[in-house]
Order: structure tokens, then sequence, then C-alpha cells
């Protein structure tokens, strides 16, 4: 079996509704509970559950952006996690070449790495000229492909995806989806989130439910 | 789709770490200095612009609606109005740096250090711009710049570590504590007035001078001001007092980013 690239133990996360300056227990609530989950390299697990249920922030946890109140997160080390975020993070003052190096560098990868790849992100986002435009000129379609394009060549080494976010006109997403499939067939370490049971089903190694900040093994 | 899965799995580069910030960082003051020629007509002009309308109009209330009789009135209100300005509007937009990020923030990982200091850099380029000016002016206006000029660059990096320190700081309360941006405008306003922005703090009675000068803004400002305006040394124990004040704050403020930095994305939420 592959290495473990990613581990979860007994993690809990609260949340606290706002600041005051009371303590008390009911401004809290946990959005994980106890989650146990370990995730090899090249595995793919898929996460269903209702909204609410704690999906975003178990991909939070997973890509280290939200440390755990409770239990232990680990990441191997020099494993890059990452959610797959396509609309956000672009200036619309600045364009294509500026944000997709600024959003590469959030990503981890460095600046000339994404310059040498600058034509191919033109390439697979199919913009064009328009690539040296304002980004505010875009319509969101445009900069949702321009987002994948730039999360495609920046690709973590775990991938994290919430597919419940629509993303783009219908072509792109159909495009998008197939993707992200070949991804999840490839070598790649993907953890995704989504409504579509059947997707998940046929797509994923594992398949684990959360219902209120727990989960279960499905 | 032409490119292959495949293909993309070809790894980035995975620079150090300390290496990969350094360069955020800079790409990030670009950036910011970039989108701030482009969202007005003017442009970059404004840099210099902005500068010289509000040294015109304290030039005018002071010097001809007031006749202020204090030699030197004019430079001297002039080095500490410039060197004010780079304290007061950067700590006002460092306190809400982490905050406004918090979009970006539940998405990727990012060292919080970048979006204060990313602030105080672009302030700090603004300040160059400004700062020269003030010192053409004076070397027109006043007097030949001489090799005490030079004395003025170790006051520049105690102001330099000084913002720092104050705007991580400042930076890490702010997401647990709203109120706390207000807080900061009211305090910086009597910093300024106890700073001696407009007057000279060395001229008040000694044991009032010497308590003012705990303070280590006012030591900057003393510090410029005696080489440039008044041809003398500056106040060496007191630029290494603003200087190491400056080197704890950027202990505790890093300390605090640090500690944090995982919280924050939870707290802006």
């Amino acid at each position: 079996m592959h290495d473990i690239i990613a581990s979860l133990k007994n993690v809990g996360v609260f949340y606290k509704k706002r600041f005051s300056l009371k303590r008390s227990k009911s401004n809290a609530y946990w959005a994980l509970q106890e989650v146990n989950l370990e995730i090899r390299h090249g595995e793919a697990i898929g996460i269903r559950g209702h909204n609410g249920a704690g999906k975003s922030t178990l991909l939070r946890v997973l890509a280290g952006i939200v440390s755990p109140n409770k239990g232990e997160a680990r990441i191997a080390e020099g494993c890059r996690a990452g959610l797959l975020t396509l609309q956000s993070g672009f200036n619309p003052y600045l364009n294509g070449v500026d944000n997709a190096i600024l959003k590469g560098l959030y990503m981890g990868v460095t600046k000339e790495y994404i310059q040498s790849k600058i034509a191919d992100i033109i390439e697979l986002s199919g913009l064009g000229q328009k690539f040296y435009e304002h980004t505010g000129t875009y319509s969101s379609g445009m900069a949702a492909r321009l987002g994948f394009a730039v999360n495609y060549f920046c690709m973590p080494d775990l991938l994290l995806i919430d597919e419940t976010l629509g993303v783009g006109d219908r072509e792109f997403r159909q495009k998008s989806k197939l993707l992200i499939r070949e991804l999840i067939r490839s070598d790649k370490t993907v953890v995704i989130v989504s409504h579509e049971d059947e997707a998940l089903a046929t797509l994923t190694d594992k398949i684990y439910t959360l219902d209120k900040g727990v989960l279960i093994t499905s | 789709m032409s490119i292959s899965a495949r293909e993309a799995n070809i790894k980035p580069t995975n620079p150090s770490k300390f290496w990969h910030y350094w360069e955020l960082l800079w790409f990030k003051v670009y950036a910011d200095l970039k989108i701030e020629t482009q969202i007005t007509y003017l442009g970059f002009l404004w840099w210099f612009l902005e500068p010289i309308f509000f040294l015109a109009i304290y030039y005018l209330v002071f010097a001809v609606v007031l006749k202020t009789r204090t030699p030197h009135f004019v430079e001297f209100l002039f080095v500490g109005v410039v060197a004010w300005r780079w304290f007061g509007p950067a700590m006002n937009k460092s306190c809400r740096s982490i905050k406004m990020q918090a979009k970006l923030m539940r998405e990727v990982y990012v060292a919080k250090w970048i979006f204060p200091a990313a602030i105080v850099l672009n302030d700090a380029f603004k300040f160059v711009i400004i700062f020269s000016l003030v010192l053409i002016f004076l070397a027109v206006f006043h007097d030949k710049p001489t090799a005490l000029w030079l004395t003025i660059i170790p006051n520049l990096l105690c102001q330099m570590l000084l913002i720092f320190g104050l705007s991580f700081c400042f930076a890490a309360v702010t997401p647990f504590l709203p109120d706390f941006p207000l807080i900061v405008q009211t305090v910086m306003f009597s910093l300024m007035i106890i700073s001696g922005v407009f007057y000279d703090v060395l001229e008040a009675p000694p044991h009032l001078a010497h308590l003012l000068q705990f303070n280590p803004i006012a030591d900057i400002l003393i510090n410029y001001r005696l080489p440039l305006i008044y041809k003398q040394w500056p106040q060496w124990g007191y630029m290494m007092y603003s200087g190491l004040f400056g080197i704890a704050l950027n202990i505790i403020g890093l300390y605090f980013m640090r500690k944090y930095d995982r919280v924050f994305p939870k707290v802006c939420g």
C-alpha cells in the first residue's frame, strides 16, 4: 500500500458564532467531531453530506488552512495540499498574467514556474489575447476558466475539490468535470466533496458521509 | 482538452519556505502598487501629487496664514508631517490587513504575516517618494546637504522596524476584536499629538521632554530633524531605544502571527 500523505486523528474543530465578552457554551459549535481519516498517495476519497455537515471545514483542515481544536492533523512533509478554487483570488485591476502569478504564488509554486507555463495556461483556458486584459473585463465563465487553468498547472499534491460549487458556463463545467475525473483516475491524491452519489461511487475508492460533523464510513 | 492530466503532474519546483514567502511578498507589493495605478485616472502621479498637495496646505496654514515666527518652522513641519504619514495610515490599514483577506485565507494556506508586511512595504515605497521630495526641498531652500544627513539612514531603519512591529501586533489583534481599528484610530491621533509633529518636544520643560521621549515615535522625529535641519548629531541613545523598541514589537507581533496563523481563517469568517 502507498504511503500515508495525510492523517486526521480524533480531529475536532469548533467555531465561535460571534465574538462576545461573555463565555458561554452556546456561543460555540463543533463543525467536526472526532474525525479519523487516513489518506494514502494516489487514493481518491469521496465525502458526501448535507449543507452545513462540516464538509468545507474538513477540506480546510486537510489543506492546513485551519488547525483543529482537538486531535491531530498531519500532512506529509513537502506535500502541498490545496483546495481547487476557481473564481476567487483574482483582482479585477490586474491582467491574466499578474493574476496567474499571484494565484500560483499563493498556491505555493514559484513565479518562474508559472511564467514558464503562461502559454499552456492561455491554451487550456482558451482566453487568447483576452489573457492580457484586466480580469475585471472577463465574464464569470472566463474567470472560472482562468482559475481552472492556473489551478491545473499549480496542482497541489493533495487535491481537495468541492464539487458542490458551481463553476463557469455549462460547457466549461462539463470540460472541468471530465478533467477532474481524469485527475482522479491518474496518480493524483484527491478528496472530493460532492452531492452526486453516483459520480462519487464510480470515481472514488472510498466514500465517507459527514453528518453533523461526524465522519461515517459508507 | 489537449493537455492531459499526466502532463500537469510535473511537479513545480518547491523552493524553501523563506524564499517562497519572500517572492510572494514582493510580488504582492508590486501587484498592489500596480492596482493603485489602475484604479485612478492619474495613476502613479497621485504618489507625487497627494503629498505635494498636503505639504502645500500645511505651508499655507503655518507660513502664510499664521505667519509662524519660529525659525525653520516650515522645514521642521515638513519633516515631521512626512515622517508621521508613514506611521498613521500604515497602522490603520495594517489593522484590517488580515481581515480583508478572509476569502483568500479560507481557500489556501498563506502565512498571515505577509498581509501586514505587504502593506508596510507598499507605504514604504510611497514614503521614499515623498521623503525624497522633502530632502530636495531642504537642499534647495534650507541648506546644502552635509555628511550628517547620512545619520538618517539608521533612523529610517528604526522607523521601519517600529512600523513593522506595530503592524504585526495590530493585524493580529483585529480579527479577534472588531472594535480594535477604531481604538487604534483614536490612539494614533493622540500619538500624533504627543510625538511632536507640530511642535518641538525638546523645547518642553526637561522633565516633560524626557517623559515624551519614552514614546519612540517622538525620538524618530527628533532624530530626523537634528541632522537635517539643525546640523546636529542625532541622539544616538534614543535612536537605539527606538530600534530596540521596534525589535521587541516585531518579536511580540510575529509570535502572535505564528500562534494564530491557522486560527485567523476561522475568526475572520
